[in-house]
């Protein structure tokens, strides 16, 4: 099947975090994985992502085993809590960036920067130093900036937390639209069951295991 | 928090006070050259007792402290050692504030530097009734600076490399750019060591119309110029300790007792290097009474004690010179290794003021720096 | 909010903070650099600037000086990845020894690099040295900015295609822009006007302005033209260091103050890490191990006479002061020298915060940089070396030349610093009831308080190896160790250079625990604020 799989994976630096992940996200799917604080959701993410090496198991997009791929050849894409801009670069070259790096000319990458902005619906900010938007405006920015890159899954790690109630609600239902349009696989780590039952197709639940013991994933039951 | 700003600001307006204190007492204080003729007292007038004599010198500047004491029992002075960077930076110094010096008295300018030194009203005239005691060669005839040691700048020699290399080591200037003599010479850069200023000043006196050619030949034999004496003594000459390959360094007539009296224990029974005695440059250093000096009489007390025979006995295993008084005794070191040089060269002091500027520029022309 | 020109939460000495620095400089800068100009005033000095060597020798200089500091940066910036941000045993150690060679004496570095490649003199001796002296500069300063980067941007670069070196040319390199060009001016500026090393390693190709300078004061004894030399001297390095401050004024960047982090989980890149640490310990104890051979080293073989001798050297003669009475003279110069710099500087730095006029205070304060020693020397002695101001009797003339040589550095590491800090917090501290200046107490302390024990650090380990100065200005009693050791390299014999050599193994000693004592009170201080700790 096409899509991103999760096989068997284990993750932790050294010691196992979490065991015995099996999960599969389908092109156009939201999966949330909820987690308290702590629990090893952003380990599993950077294991995903390929910044740590997993301790077993497999990593696979599109049936093709990624496990061992370097970051940057992997086409998944991340939206941390913070944006994480770029403080020298404009909203533009924020966006475009992606494209700049897989070898779209100067002017193609502007432009494939431009259409994104208008998604997310900030066109009137393309030369703005990043250090002036406001927080909402800014994780709209890293969003468009991930997508820019074409990846074909997309992680998700507490990306509206840092924003107030209404403002979350709005743009995390109005983001995973706008992922689900473009067929990527999401996954989009919350601490909020509310957040998580608005914007997922499916929720998953990292489970703590007794002190000491590595935590496991369950999928939570669809009532 | 209103006690911290407070304070800040208290401590900041009060550091303003003491530098506009400090501005204006450098402005009420009169400009260098207006000397203040503190030589109103006559030069036979007696110090006060049991005031502080301050003696201004370079970092060389070395004698045992029993010496020093003896001045103090003999004199009822009291003697305060200044030192302040080596020779030509005291001296520049000194110049800079002639008029309102930092101390009474200054030791240690050189024949290099003393014209200059003159010309910039630095001193007040001096003739310590002991003039007459000290060696005639070394007297500068200006009335104003008393010598009180000398020294000579000669090529040192290896002589292990050069028994061991089979061929005899030079013994003129003129040898040294014998073919045979190729890459075995280091020298001391003349715009940043004294001793290479010496053998520069050395060779002109030696070829005034053709030292430059003289150069140009040392250069096409290969010398090797050093940043300093350490440079070249320490690290590039072969006996200097560092590992070097050049047998040949500028240095002083006095380095083979030196390296007896710097020797590991044992000391070894005689030096392993030698003194090449033709084209020395001799240096005399100077003392003198600074123009404006706060206690001049203590000025002048300092001088007559600096030529005494209990000092000039003291200089040589200090300062590695030789005493300037005329019979003093020399250590039983000095007169089995230093070497006596019987014409050393030397050049008018008004001439080096004059033309030092060129001839460093000629220099520098010649050897590509 | 960020021009702060006076909002209303500020505390209002804040506005007040550049008088102390500016007063310092205008006390131990201004007044003897006007001392020295009207001595020197002439129309004599037009010839200096005219002459078509002096403009030759900037040049070459200016050359040195750039290959110099591409150097120092090339390794440096590696070096202070490794050493500033990873955790693992030994990180300590490896930062300290890198600090070791900047404030040895640049007579002990050209010993040792001598002993160390055999000799040798010219053009790519000289950079060596540079680097080698300077890396530090680069490791400190890019190192404490790195450090409170945000990791992750990196991540987020190579998720967007980047390789990890473009991740690191396009985004790292840029968010480290402001501390690498202020290392690269301080160290440009420091190859620029360096004298030590150019007389000890250098040929005709090294020439530095700052040796015609001393040339002419104390060989040539031409003031005028020494002076005209030293003010071209002077603009070019403030041009230099404008430049290099302006480059410093970076965009907001994501910075989240992580600490420091484990080493990476990829064997390569841990081995990577592991093995760069290694090599800059390596650099530095390679030209050590050379002195500590010549300290124990003589033409019979191996000894310990250096070292027995180290406390009876030249006793019962007025050359005062045997090796562990200069240890005890350099030691509290030095601390001396670390509590007036880290004052002043730290005001400086604090200074960047508030007023216009605060600003202008911290880039003069990076003046003393620029101006030679040589001139700094002569203009504090005529100005305080003699009545009415005499303070040669107070022993603090060479406590506050050497403050002066260390002030530019204390601001370099700690404007930048201050300036990462969130000034909101400020506000927020106002908000929950603060008065201005515990409000501002609350935003800055915890930086500040680490920032400053770091700084004093430098600042009294610079005082530990500076010669120039600590020779130059007239004092009666024990010379500094570094003074003593150009002394005992001053006379021919083996003692001469074998007691040196021990004494610079006693110096290099010394100034390491020091070093590591800064560094452990710093890594102490981090721990305390909280707001460093990172979700």
């Amino acid at each position: 099947m096409s899509g991103l799989r999760l096989d068997g994976l284990a993750v932790g630096y050294r010691q196992p975090i979490v065991t015995g992940i099996d999960l599969e996200v389908c092109p156009g799917e939201v999966v949330a994985i909820l987690g308290a604080s702590g629990s090893g959701k952003s380990t599993l993410l950077s294991t995903i992502a390929g910044t740590l090496t997993p301790l077993a198991g497999r990593v696979l997009l599109d049936e093709q085993d990624v496990t061992h791929r370097p970051v940057n050849r992997r086409q998944i894409g991340i939206v941390f809590q913070e944006p994480l801009l770029f403080g020298h670069l404009d909203v533009l070259g924020n966006i475009g960036y992606g494209p700049r790096r897989q070898g779209a000319t100067r002017a193609a990458a502007a432009q494939r920067a431009r259409s994104l902005l208008d998604w997310v619906g900030l066109t009137e900010l393309a030369h703005q130093p990043v250090s002036q938007l406001s927080g909402g405006q800014a994780q709209r920015v890293a969003l468009a900036r991930a997508v820019a890159a074409e990846p074909k899954a997309m992680l998700l790690d507490e990306p509206f937390s840092a924003l107030d109630t209404d403002l979350r609600t709005r743009l995390a239902s109005d983001v995973s639209t706008r992922l689900r349009e473009q067929g990527i696989c999401t996954i989009h780590v919350t601490h909020d069951l509310q957040e998580a039952k608005a914007i997922a197709d499916r929720i998953w639940i990292l489970q703590p295991g007794v002190p000491g013991e590595p935590a496991s994933l369950v999928e939570k039951p669809q009532n | 928090m209103f006690n911290i700003s407070f304070a800040s600001r208290t401590s900041a307006i009060s550091a303003m006070l003491v530098i506009c204190a400090a501005l204006s007492a450098c402005a009420a204080s009169p400009q260098a050259g207006d000397a203040v003729p503190s030589s109103a007292s006559p030069a036979n007038e007696a110090p006060e007792p049991g005031s502080t004599v301050r003696l201004l010198t370079h970092d060389s500047f070395v004698l045992s402290e029993q010496t020093i004491a003896d001045f103090k029992a003999k004199t009822g002075l009291d003697l305060q050692v200044v030192t302040a960077g080596d020779a030509g930076s005291m001296v520049a110094g000194a110049i800079l504030a002639a008029g309102q010096p930092t101390a009474d008295v200054l030791f240690g300018v050189d024949n290099t530097l003393a014209a200059r030194a003159i010309d910039a009203a630095t001193f007040e005239p001096y003739r310590p009734a002991g003039l007459t005691d000290l060696n005639p060669a070394l007297l500068p005839g200006d009335g104003v600076l008393t010598p009180i040691d000398y020294g000579d700048v000669c090529v040192n020699v290896d002589d292990g490399w050069f028994t061991k290399a089979g061929i005899p080591a030079p013994s003129t200037l003129a040898d040294l750019t014998d073919p045979i003599y190729r890459d075995l010479l280091v020298v001391q850069d003349p715009a940043t060591s004294s001793p290479g200023l010496a053998f520069l000043l050395a060779t002109i006196s030696r070829y005034p119309d053709s030292w430059t050619d003289y150069w140009s030949a040392l250069l096409n034999n290969g010398v090797k110029v050093a940043g300093s004496w350490s440079d070249a003594y320490l690290g590039d000459f072969t006996a200097g300790g560092g590992g070097g390959d050049r047998p040949l360094v500028v240095s002083y007539a006095t380095s083979p007792p030196a390296e007896i009296v710097y020797a590991e224990d044992p000391k070894p029974t005689k030096p392993s290097t030698s003194v090449m005695t033709d084209g020395c440059y001799r240096q005399v250093e100077y003392a003198g009474v600074l123009a404006g000096a706060a206690n001049p009489a203590g000025a002048r007390a300092v001088i007559d004690w600096l030529i005494s025979p209990e000092v000039q006995q003291d200089i040589p295993l200090n300062m590695f010179v030789f005493p300037a008084r005329t019979g003093t005794a020399l250590p039983q070191v000095f007169t089995d290794f230093a070497a006596a040089v019987d014409k050393p060269l030397q050049l008018p002091a008004a001439d080096v003021a004059q033309q030092l500027p060129e001839w460093l520029d000629s220099w520098g022309t010649v050897m590509g720096r | 909010m960020g021009d702060g020109d006076g909002p209303l939460n500020e505390p209002r000495w804040l506005s007040w903070a550049w008088t102390i620095p500016a007063a310092f400089l205008l006390a131990f800068l201004a007044v003897p650099a006007a001392m020295v100009v009207r001595h020197a005033l002439d129309p004599a000095a037009l010839d200096s600037l005219g002459s078509l060597t002096t403009w030759r020798i900037a040049g070459l200089a200016a050359a040195q000086a750039a290959i110099s500091t591409v150097l120092a940066l090339a390794v440096g910036i590696p070096l202070a990845n490794v050493v500033s941000r990873y955790r693992y045993r030994g990180r300590a150690l490896a930062q300290a020894l890198l600090t070791v060679p900047f404030v040895l004496p640049t007579v002990v570095v050209a010993l040792a690099l001598k002993q160390l490649l055999g000799g040798g003199s010219g053009f790519v001796l000289v950079v060596l040295a540079h680097a080698f002296v300077n890396l530090a500069v680069v490791v400190r300063i890019v190192g404490s900015q790195w450090v409170q980067l945000d990791g992750r941007a990196e991540v987020v670069a190579r998720t967007l295609g980047a390789s990890s070196w473009t991740a690191f040319r396009t985004v790292t390199v840029p968010m480290l822009r402001p501390a690498i060009a202020s290392s690269a001016a301080v160290v440009f500026t420091f190859c620029f006007t360096s004298l030590g090393i150019v007389l000890l390693l250098g040929d005709a190709s090294t020439r530095t302005l700052e040796g015609q300078v001393l040339r002419r004061t104390s060989v040539l004894l031409d003031f005028p033209g020494a002076a005209a030399l030293a003010i071209v001297q002077l603009v070019i390095v403030a041009v230099v260091l404008v430049l290099g401050a302006r480059a410093g004024r970076a965009a907001q960047q994501p910075m989240h103050a992580r600490g420091l982090r484990p080493l990476p989980s990829r064997m390569l890149a841990r081995a990577t890490v592991r093995a760069t640490a290694l090599v800059a310990v390596l650099l530095v104890l390679a030209p050590l191990a050379a002195l500590v051979v010549a300290s124990v080293r003589s033409s019979n073989g191996w000894t310990a006479s250096w070292w027995t001798m180290l406390g009876s050297i030249d006793a019962g003669t007025t050359r005062v002061g045997s090796p562990l009475e200069a240890l005890r003279t350099s030691a509290s110069f030095a601390l001396i020298t670390a509590v007036i710099a880290s004052i002043i500087g730290g005001c400086a730095a604090i200074a960047v915060l508030g007023h216009r006029i605060g600003r202008v205070t911290a880039v003069l304060a990076i003046a003393p940089l620029g101006i030679s020693a040589a001139t700094i020397g002569l203009g504090t002695l005529l100005a305080y070396g003699r009545p009415p101001v005499d303070l040669r009797g107070s022993g603090l003339l060479v406590p506050m030349a050497h403050a002066l040589v260390a002030v530019p550095l204390v601001v370099a590491v700690a404007a930048p610093a201050l300036r990462s800090a969130d000034p909101r917090l400020t506000q927020v501290a106002a908000t929950l009831g603060a008065r201005p200046t515990r409000a501002f107490a609350t935003a800055y302390g915890p930086i500040l308080a680490v920032v400053m024990v770091a700084a004093a650090g430098l600042a009294a380990a610079v005082s530990l190896g500076e010669f120039g100065a600590a020779s130059f200005l007239a004092r009666e009693g024990s010379p500094t160790v570094p003074v003593q050791i150009v002394r005992l390299l001053g006379r021919p014999g083996e003692q001469s250079l074998g007691s040196a050599s021990a004494l610079a193994v006693v110096l290099t000693i010394a100034t390491l625990v020091l070093v590591l004592a800064v560094d452990a009170l710093g890594r102490r201080a981090q721990g305390i604020p909280s707001w460093r700790s990172a979700s």
